[in-house]
C-alpha cells in the first residue's frame, strides 16, 4: 500500500500539473462516447425513417386468433392475458386488441363489426362524435365509409361517422369499406364488446388480435434487437394454449430496416477510430510531459531501495487515478454532448445514452480504453529512449510495417458499401482500426524523417539571432524529445483534416447525387398510376429523353439501362463529372451525333385533315391493316382501317387530335382475329401447331411508292404481296437512310469489353436487337446506375422504330425551368428538392455534425498539445531559462526561444497532419463507399479538399496555438 | 571481510561527439565497518564508481562486489533487493532525494514503508533518526521549509534508517558551508560507527579526511594513492602528483635501491605575464540598505535587514558565511535576478529598482556575469557553444570561448555535450563562461563547490588574475577557504546581518 499511499499524496501536491493531461483525455473520451451515442441515434433515426416508410399494414407485431368461441376452451380473458403476457416481451410495450366480425348481419345491418381498444387515437371524426367506452348494455359505435348502417339492437348505437388515421395499423381486420364492402362499424373497448349480448355470438366466427404497433418514434432501433427470435418464443408460448394463435410481424422488412441503419451507425466508427487514436496520441504525449517528474520520483524511489514493481505501482496508481478520473470525467460529458447531438438529430437523447453508453458492451470498451489509455501512459513514461534514425529498425518501426500490412489487405479487400456495412463480417473493425492504422504508420514515418528535418531546420536557422538559433538547435539536438509531440500533432490535425475532407466530401457528394440523381431541374415522368405519357402531358416541352433497359447476350449477360437523348443535349446534362469519362462531354455528344439528324420517313398527314382514307385492292385471304402514325408531338399512334378481304376497298378512319398533321411511317398487315382465335381454338385440341395463314396481293396508292416489307411481305411498285399468321405481323415502311448502319453508343467499360470488332454491338432492347458502335466508354452517365448505353435520341429511335414502328418513344422529359411545372398527371423530380432532401436528412446532418465535431476536436486538442508542451518545457526547463535570464537573455527573447520552439513542433507537425490528414481521408474515401446519408453512393464519392476552410482552421490552429503559448510564457521573467 | 572488492573496473559512455571514459581500470577495495572516503578532481570517475556501486550504473568492464553480491549480474529482484536491504545512498544533490511532496518523518520513514516493515515501527524509526540529528521539531516539515543542511541530515537519516550494510555519499555537503559540512562528516561518522556500516564518501573536501579510516585518490579513473601513498595500477601505471612534476614534460626513470628515481628531462615553457598591481578602482556594484524578507505572513523569514555593501572594480571580493545567511540571495539581487524588499541595488551607478525586467537583462548582458553551480547550464549544447553563446549574447567575438575553456582545464572536453560532463566540469564551464564574456562585474556562486583543492586554487587564481588585469569586480558567494584565500576582500555576511 506504500506506492499507493505515495500516488495519493503526490496526485494531491500535483493535481494542477496533472489537470491538463486529464483534460485531454477527457477530451477524447467525450468524442468516443459522443461518437457511440452519435451512432446509435443515427441508427435510431433510420430506423425511425424506414418505419415511416413502411405500409401501415407492416407497422405492427400481432396476435391473432381466429375462431368460433364455442369452439374453444379458453374465454376471451383467457385469451386476452395469453396473447398480452407473450406479446409484452417481444417489444416491450404494451398490444392492444381488436376484435371484428366480417361481414355479418346484425339487427339487420349488413356490416364489419368490431371493437378496438383506445379506438379514439386511430380515427379522424367526420360527423357526430366519437363513441365513449363500449359497455355490455350501452355500446356506442362509429361507422367508417360505406351507406349508413345502424343495427337495430338496443345495445348498439351508432353516434358518429369517422375515417381511419393515415398510419392506423388496422387494415389487416378492417380493409377500408367500397362500393362492394358492407361499412364498418367499431365499438371502443374489446373486453367490453366481448361481454355484449349479441345474438348467436358464440356461434359465429370471429377475429381477435393483439396489436403492438412500429409507430415511428415509439418503436426503436434497441427494441428491434433480436426481435425474430423473441416472436418465435411468443409463438412458441401461444401455439403451446391455442394452435388457433398465430402472429405476425415484417421480420424481413425490420431485418431490413435494421441492416440500413447499421449501415449509418457503422461508417461513424471511422470516427469512433479516429477517437481513440486522438485519446491514446495524447495520453502518449501526457505522458511525456510528466515523464521528467516521474523520472525523479523513480530516481528517488530507486535511492531508498524501492523495488522495480513499487516503482512500477507508484506511476501505475497516478496514472491509472488520472486516466479513471478523466475517462468518467470524459464518458459523463460525452454522454451530455451525445444526448445533445441525438436529439439535434431528432432521436431521443438519453433513451440514446442509454442504449449506446449504458450497456455492458459500452462498459466493456470504457474499461478497456481507459486500462490501454493508462498501459499507454505508463509505457510512454518508462520509455527509456525514443530515437529513430539509421537503417536499425525498432519495435515501432516494425509494428508501423504491421500495420501497412494490414492496410493493403483492407484495401485489398475492396471497397466497403452498405451491403457489406450491413452484413458486417469484420468491415466495423476495419473501419474503426483503420484510421488508427493508417495515421500510425504516418506518425512513425514522420518520426522517422523528424531528426534530419529538425537538423536542416537548424542549418538553416544558424544566422539567425541567438534565440532562435538556441531554439532550433534544442530541436535538432534533442529530437527525441519533441518527437512524441510532433507525433501527436501529426495525429490531431491528421484528424481534423480528415474530418473536414471528408465532411466536404459527403457535402459535395450530396450535391453530386442529386444532380446525378436528377440530371436537369426538372425531370418529368409518367405516373404509373395515371398512365399519361409526357407526350400527351406536356408535348413539345423540354429535352425529351428516353430510358429503357436492355442486355448485351455476350460475357454470360450484362443488362444495361438505355439513355438515349439529343447529343448536342449532353454537355448541358447536370451530374456529369469529368472522372466518368476520358472524353468531355462535348466530345462524347460529337461522337454520338449523326451527320444529319435522322427522320422516320413516310408521307405526311395534311395539316388539316381530320380523316385518313387509303383506296386499296386486296386479291387474295382477309388481312387485318393498321397504320402508324408518329405524332407531331413525338409519340405514335396506331390507325385501324380494318380487317379487309378481298375486293376494291377505300377504308377511312378518323384522324384523333394528336395524329394530325403526323407522318404515316409504316403499315402493319396482321392475320385476322377471328382466324388467329380459331386457330387456336384448334390447336388446343391437338400436339400440332395450326400452320393457317392469310396469303395475297395488295395494292396501295402512290403515297406507299417505294415502301418496303418486312416479316413475308413482297413489295413490287405499290403492289405487295403478304403472307401473315399467328406468329408475327408483316411491316410496309419507307427505306430509311441509316438502315443497317449501327447506333452509335457510349458504353460502360463492361459492355465495351464485351464489343466486337469495329466496337460493334448487338443490344436487345423491348425485343429487338439494334446493332449500336461503341464511339466512346463511360463509368457513369448522370441519372444511371450500372451499366449503361447512351444515345443520341433521334438516331436510336429511327433505328428502332425502324425495326418495329412506334415502339420506340421518350419516356421522360428534362426541363431546365427556374418554377417547377403544374403538370399533375406526371411524376416530376425536383433537382433542387432531392438536394435538400438529402441535406436535411437526418443521418447525413448527424454524420457531418460529428465529423464537424471530430475536426474541431482535433484542432482543439493540437492547441492544448502546443500548451501542454509548453507548460511542460518552462516547468522542466527552469533551471536551464533561469541560467540564460543570468546571461542577459531578456524575458521577450526567453518568451520567443519556448514559443518559437513551439511553433517550430507545431509546424512541422502541421506540415505531417495535413500529409496524413489527406492519405486518411483519400483510404477512407477508396474503402468507404457509404454517402452521408448512410446510402450507396451514385456517382461515386470523389475526395474533396475544402482548401480555404483547412486553410482558415489551421490559421485558427496556429493563432490558438501561438496565444496558448503566449499565455504560458506570459510570466516568464 | 572484504565488504567492497572493485578489480579493473572500466567504464565508457558512448557520445556523439565519441566515447568518454569515466573508469579506466580502478581497483579498490574496503573492509566490512571501514570508513573510506574518496577524493579526485572533478571528472575523475568518483561518482561513477559511487553509481556502480549502487547498482545505479554497469561497469563497461571489471569485476565488482559489494558482501556476497556481484554487481555485474545482479538483475532485476536482486538488485532491488540489493538496494534497499544492503545499501544506503547519499546522493550529492539531497534536494533530489528528497520528494517534495513528503514530510521529514515520512521521507525518512519511506524506506522502511517500501521494505514493509509496520507503519507505527518505521515511524518511530524516523522520530528516532529525527531526534538523533536534532530535526525532532521539523519532522512534519517538507523539504523546501528546511536549510540546505537540514535537508541534507534528513537525506542522510532517509539513507541509513533501514540499517544499511554498505552507505555511500557523493558529495554530502557539496553545497553546504565548512561549519555544517564539518557537522554532517560528524554525523555521518557517528551514525556509521553505532550501526557499524561500512560507509564510502566521495568528496572534494579536506575536511571530510578527518573521519576517515583510509583516504583513497582518485585520478583519471584509477586510484592513484591511498592515505598518502602513490599505487602502482595494473600495466605499471602510477601517477605522479603535479606539485612534484611541475611541468615536466618528459622524466627518466632510474631504479635505485628500495625505489625509483624520476629525473626531469623536459619542462613546458610558460610564458609569464607580469603580475600586474591590484588597482582600487571605482565603485562597480553597490547593495544601499537592503533588505530581504522571503515568503509572506507567519512564514515571513528575514533573509538580510538593512545590509549595504560595496564593491570595487579590479577586486576580488568574497562574500562568506554559513549556510542560510542570504550570500546566493544576495547574489541573485546584484545579478537583478531578484527584487530587494526594502533598499536598493547600484550597478554602474544604475539604480536596478529603476529598471524593469528587460531593462536588468540587458545590463546583466552588458555588464554583469553570472557563474552559477553549473547544474543549469542548457545540457544539448557543448562546452564550447555555451560560452559561445554567452559571447553572441554580448555581441562579442566568439574566438574568446576555446582560451577561456582551457583556462579552466576543460581544452580537451571543449566539443562534449554539457549533459555528458560531470558537474565539477560543469561548474567549471560556467566559470569559462563568466571569465571570457570579461564582465564589470562577475557574480560566482559557490564555483568551487563542486571542484578539488587543486582546481579550486586554479579558479581563485584565475578570478584573481581577471579582476587585476581587467578591472572587473568579482564577488564570490564562497565557504571554500581555498577560494576565500584568493580574495582581497571578505564580507562575512552572518556577522554584516547583525
Amino acid at each position: 500500500m506504500v506506492p499507493i499511499r505515495l500516488a495519493a499524496v503526490r496526485l494531491r501536491a500535483h493535481a494542477q500539473r496533472n489537470l491538463l493531461a486529464a483534460i485531454g483525455i477527457a477530451v477524447g473520451a467525450a468524442v468516443l462516447a459522443m461518437t457511440a451515442v452519435g451512432a446509435v441515434a443515427v441508427q435510431d433515426r433510420a430506423v425511425q425513417r424506414a418505419l415511416a416508410g413502411l405500409q401501415p399494414s407492416d407497422r405492427a407485431v400481432q396476435a391473432v386468433w381466429s375462431g368460433v368461441p364455442a369452439q374453444s376452451n379458453l374465454s376471451y380473458p383467457q385469451l386476452d392475458h395469453l396473447a398480452r403476457g407473450a406479446l409484452e416481451p417481444v417489444l416491450h410495450h404494451p398490444a392492444f386488441a381488436v376484435e371484428v366480425f366480417r361481414q355479418a348481419t346484425w339487427g339487420g345491418a349488413f356490416v364489419n363489426l368490431g371493437a378496438v381498444d383506445g379506438l379514439s387515437r386511430w380515427l379522424v371524426l367526420r360527423s357526430g362524435r366519437l363513441p365513449h367506452a363500449c359497455t355490455p348494455s350501452d355500446c356506442e359505435l362509429v361507422q367508417i365509409g360505406g351507406a349508413p348502417a345502424a343495427p337495430k339492437l338496443p345495445f348498439l348505437h351508432v353516434v358518429g361517422r369517422a375515417t381511419f388515421r393515415s398510419g392506423a395499423p388496422l387494415s389487416a381486420y378492417f380493409a377500408a369499406a367500397g362500393a362492394n364492402r358492407p361499412p364498418i362499424l367499431l365499438a371502443d373497448g374489446v373486453s367490453a364488446f366481448t361481454r355484449t349480448p349479441l345474438p348467436d355470438a358464440p356461434l359465429i366466427a370471429r377475429t381477435y388480435g393483439w396489436v403492438v404497433p412500429l409507430a415511428p418514434g415509439s418503436i426503436h432501433d434497441w427494441d428491434l434487437a433480436g426481435l425474430g427470435s423473441r416472436i418465435d418464443q411468443a409463438q412458441s408460448q401461444l401455439e403451446e394454449r391455442s394452435d388457433i394463435f398465430s402472429i405476425s410481424a415484417p421480420l424481413d422488412t425490420i431485418a431490413a430496416v435494421r441492416a440500413t441503419s447499421r449501415v449509418a451507425g457503422e461508417r461513424l466508427l471511422v470516427l469512433g477510430g479516429d477517437a481513440a487514436v486522438l485519446l491514446l496520441g495524447f495520453a502518449v504525449l501526457a505522458s511525456t510531459r510528466l515523464r521528467r517528474d516521474y523520472d525523479a520520483t523513480r530516481r528517488r524511489l530507486t535511492w531508498f531501495g524501492a523495488g522495480r514493481g513499487q516503482v512500477l505501482l507508484v506511476a501505475a496508481a497516478e496514472v491509472a487515478a488520472i486516466t479513471i478520473v478523466s475517462s468518467i470525467a470524459g464518458w459523463i460529458s460525452g454522454s451530455g454532448a451525445g444526448a445533445l447531438l441525438a436529439r439535434h438529430l431528432g432521436a431521443p437523447g438519453w433513451l440514446a445514452v442509454d442504449h449506446s453508453l449504458f450497456t455492458l458492451r459500452a462498459f466493456g470498451i470504457a474499461v478497456a480504453l481507459a486500462a490501454l489509455t493508462a498501459l499507454v501512459m505508463l509505457a510512454a513514461l518508462r520509455l527509456e529512449k525514443i530515437a529513430f534514425g539509421g537503417v536499425t529498425l525498432t519495435a515501432a518501426d516494425v509494428a508501423a510495417l504491421g500495420a501497412l500490412a494490414a492496410i493493403l489487405l483492407a484495401l485489398a479487400r475492396g471497397k466497403t458499401d452498405t451491403s457489406t456495412l450491413a452484413s458486417g463480417g469484420g468491415t466495423g473493425v476495419v473501419l474503426l482500426l483503420l484510421p488508427g492504422l493508417v495515421l500510425f504508420v504516418l506518425a512513425v514515418a514522420a518520426a522517422r524523417v523528424l531528426a534530419p528535418l529538425l537538423r536542416a531546420l537548424e542549418w538553416a536557422g544558424r544566422r539567425g539571432p541567438p534565440p532562435v538559433r538556441l531554439a532550433l538547435l534544442s530541436l535538432a539536438r534533442s529530437p527525441g524529445r519533441v518527437l512524441l509531440s510532433v507525433v501527436f500533432f501529426v495525429l490531431s490535425v491528421g484528424v481534423a483534416l480528415f474530418a473536414f475532407s471528408y465532411r466536404a466530401t459527403l457535402q459535395r457528394g450530396e450535391t453530386e447525387q442529386a444532380r446525378y440523381a436528377v440530371p436537369a431541374p426538372f425531370v418529368l415522368q409518367e405516373d404509373l398510376s395515371k398512365l399519361v405519357t409526357v407526350q400527351q402531358a406536356a408535348p413539345h416541352l423540354g429535352t425529351p429523353v428516353l430510358r429503357d433497359s436492355g442486355y448485351v447476350t455476350a460475357n454470360r449477360g450484362i443488362d444495361f439501362t438505355l439513355l438515349a437523348l439529343p447529343a448536342a443535349e449532353i454537355p448541358r446534362a447536370d451530374g456529369w463529372r469529368s472522372d466518368f469519362s476520358s472524353l468531355s462531354p462535348h466530345a462524347l455528344a460529337r461522337a454520338l451525333a449523326p451527320p444529319v439528324t435522322p427522320r422516320l420517313r413516310g408521307f405526311d398527314l395534311p395539316a388539316g385533315a381530320t380523316r385518313l382514307t387509303v383506296p386499296l385492292m386486296i386479291t387474295g385471304d382477309r388481312v387485318g391493316i393498321q397504320l402508324n402514325v408518329l405524332d407531331p408531338r413525338g409519340d405514335f399512334t396506331l390507325l385501324s382501317l380494318g380487317e379487309l378481304g378481298r375486293g376494291t376497298h377505300a377504308p377511312s378512319v378518323r384522324l384523333p387530335p394528336e395524329a394530325r398533321g403526323g407522318r404515316v411511317i409504316a403499315m402493319r398487315l396482321s392475320f385476322p382475329q377471328t382466324a388467329a382465335f380459331v386457330a387456336g381454338h384448334r390447336e388446343s385440341g391437338t400436339a400440332l401447331a395450326v400452320n393457317d395463314s392469310s396469303v395475297g396481293t395488295l395494292r396501295l396508292d402512290r403515297r406507299f411508292a417505294g415502301w418496303i416489307g418486312t416479316n413475308g411481305v413482297r413489295v413490287h411498285g405499290t403492289t405487295l404481296r403478304y403472307v401473315v399468321n399467328r406468329a408475327s405481323d408483316s411491316i410496309l415502311r419507307p427505306s430509311e437512310p441509316l438502315e443497317g448502319v449501327p447506333v452509335p453508343v457510349v458504353v460502360s467499360p463492361d459492355l465495351a469489353r464485351t464489343a466486337g470488332a469495329g466496337g460493334l454491338l448487338p443490344l436487345h432492347v423491348e425485343d429487338e436487337t439494334i446493332e449500336g458502335r461503341v464511339v466512346g466508354v463511360a463509368r457513369n452517365f448522370p441519372s444511371v446506375d450500372g451499366d449503361l448505353v447512351v444515345a443520341d435520341l433521334p438516331t436510336w429511335l429511327t433505328a428502332a422504330n425502324t425495326i418495329e414502328p412506334g415502339t420506340a418513344t421518350a419516356s421522360e422529359i428534362w426541363l431546365d425551368a427556374s418554377k417547377r411545372p403544374r403538370i399533375p398527371s406526371l411524376s416530376i423530380v425536383s433537382q433542387r428538392a432531392t438536394e435538400e432532401a438529402l441535406r436535411s436528412d437526418p443521418l447525413a446532418r448527424g454524420s457531418l455534425a460529428l465529423l464537424l465535431v471530430a475536426a474541431i476536436v482535433g484542432l482543439v486538442l493540437a492547441a492544448v498539445g502546443v500548451l501542454l508542451g509548453v507548460v511542460g518545457d518552462r516547468r522542466d526547463e527552469t533551471g536551464e531559462l533561469f541560467d540564460l535570464s543570468a546571461q542577459g537573455v531578456t524575458p521577450a527573447e526567453l518568451r520567443r526561444h519556448l514559443v518559437l520552439r513551439a511553433e517550430a513542433v507545431a509546424a512541422v507537425g502541421i506540415g505531417g497532419g495535413v500529409v496524413a490528414g489527406a492519405v486518411v481521408s483519400a483510404l477512407v474515401v477508396a474503402v468507404v463507399s457509404v454517402t452521408a446519408g448512410a446510402g450507396t453512393p451514385l456517382p461515386p464519392l470523389v475526395l474533396v479538399f475544402d482548401w480555404p476552410l483547412v486553410g482558415i482552421a489551421l490559421a485558427c490552429l496556429v493563432a490558438g496555438s501561438t496565444a496558448a503559448a503566449g499565455i504560458a510564457v506570459r510570466r516568464l521573467r | 571481510m572484504t565488504a567492497v572488492e572493485a578489480t579493473d573496473l572500466f567504464r565508457i559512455y558512448p557520445s556523439a561527439e565519441g566515447a568518454a571514459a569515466a573508469l579506466q581500470g580502478l581497483s579498490l577495495e574496503i573492509e566490512e565497518g571501514e570508513l573510506v572516503v574518496v577524493f579526485g578532481p572533478s571528472g575523475s570517475g568518483k561518482s561513477t564508481l559511487l553509481r556502480i556501486l549502487a547498482g545505479l550504473d554497469r561497469p563497461s568492464a571489471g569485476t565488482v562486489r559489494v558482501f556476497e553480491h556481484d554487481l555485474r549480474t545482479l538483475r532485476g529482484r536482486a538488485l532491488a533487493r540489493y538496494r534497499s536491504r544492503t545499501l544506503g545512498y547519499a546522493d550529492q544533490h539531497y534536494e533530489r532525494a528528497l520528494a517534495p511532496e513528503l514530510t521529514a518523518r515520512q521521507l525518512v520513514a519511506l524506506r522502511l514503508d517500501l521494505l514493509g516493515v509496520d507503519r507505527a515501527e518505521s515511524g518511530r524509526t524516523a522520530d528516532r533518526l529525527l531526534e538523533r540529528v536534532d530535526l525532532a521539531g521539523k519532522r512534519n516539515a517538507r523539504p523546501g521549509e528546511l536549510s540546505g543542511g537540514q535537508q541534507q541530515r534528513v537525506a542522510l537519516c532517509a539513507a541509513l534508517s533501514h540499517g544499511p550494510r554498505l552507505f555511500i555519499a557523493d558529495e554530502p555537503t557539496g553545497e553546504l558551508d565548512a561549519a555544517n559540512a564539518a557537522e554532517i562528516y560528524a554525523l555521518i561518522r557517528e551514525l556509521a560507527r553505532e550501526a557499524g556500516v561500512t560507509t564510502l564518501i566521495v568528496s572534494h573536501d579536506p575536511e571530510s579526511a578527518a573521519v576517515a579510516d583510509r583516504v583513497v585518490q582518485v585520478r583519471d579513473g584509477r586510484v592513484s594513492a591511498v592515505d598518502g601513498e602513490a599505487v602502482v595500477n595494473r600495466g605499471g601505471w602510477i601517477r605522479v602528483p603535479e606539485e612534484l612534476l611541475g611541468r615536466t614534460t618528459r622524466a627518466r626513470l632510474e631504479p635505485r635501491p628500495g625505489g625509483v628515481f624520476v629525473h626531469t628531462v623536459a619542462v613546458e615553457a610558460v610564458e609569464r605575464a607580469a603580475p600586474a598591481e591590484a588597482r582600487p578602482g571605482a565603485v562597480v556594484a553597490e547593495a544601499v540598505a537592503l533588505t530581504k524578507v522571503h515568503g509572506r505572513g507567519a512564514r515571513a523569514t528575514e533573509v538580510f535587514h538593512d545590509l549595504s555593501l560595496a564593491f570595487a572594480g579590479g577586486a576580488f571580493s568574497a562574500i562568506t558565511g554559513p549556510s542560510g545567511t542570504g550570500k546566493s540571495t544576495l547574489l541573485h539581487l546584484l545579478a537583478g535576478l531578484d527584487r530587494p524588499t526594502a533598499g536598493d541595488v547600484r550597478v554602474l551607478g544604475t539604480a536596478l529598482s529603476g529598471l524593469d525586467d528587460t531593462g536588468l537583462a540587458l545590463l546583466r548582458r552588458s555588464s554583469i556575469g553570472l557563474v552559477t553551480q553549473g547544474t543549469d547550464l542548457v545540457p544539448f549544447l557543448t562546452a564550447r557553444e555555451t560560452v559561445e553563446l554567452a559571447l553572441a549574447l554580448r555581441g562579442a567575438d566568439a574566438g574568446g570561448a576555446a582560451s577561456a575553456l582551457a583556462a579552466v582545464g576543460l581544452g580537451e572536453l571543449a566539443d562534449q555535450r554539457v549533459a555528458r560532463l560531470s558537474m565539477g566540469e560543469r561548474q567549471r564551464v560556467a566559470i569559462a563562461r563568466a571569465l571570457a564574456a570579461k564582465p564589470a562585474l562577475l557574480l560566482a556562486d559557490e564555483p568551487t563547490a563542486r571542484l578539488d583543492e587543486a582546481n579550486a586554487r586554479a579558479v581563485g587564481a584565475l578570478f584573481a588574475e581577471l579582476a587585476r588585469t581587467t578591472g572587473t569586480a568579482i564577488v564570490c558567494a564562497t565557504h571554500d577557504p581555498v577560494l576565500i584565500e584568493h580574495a582581497q576582500v571578505e564580507f562575512p555576511l552572518a556577522s554584516l546581518r547583525e
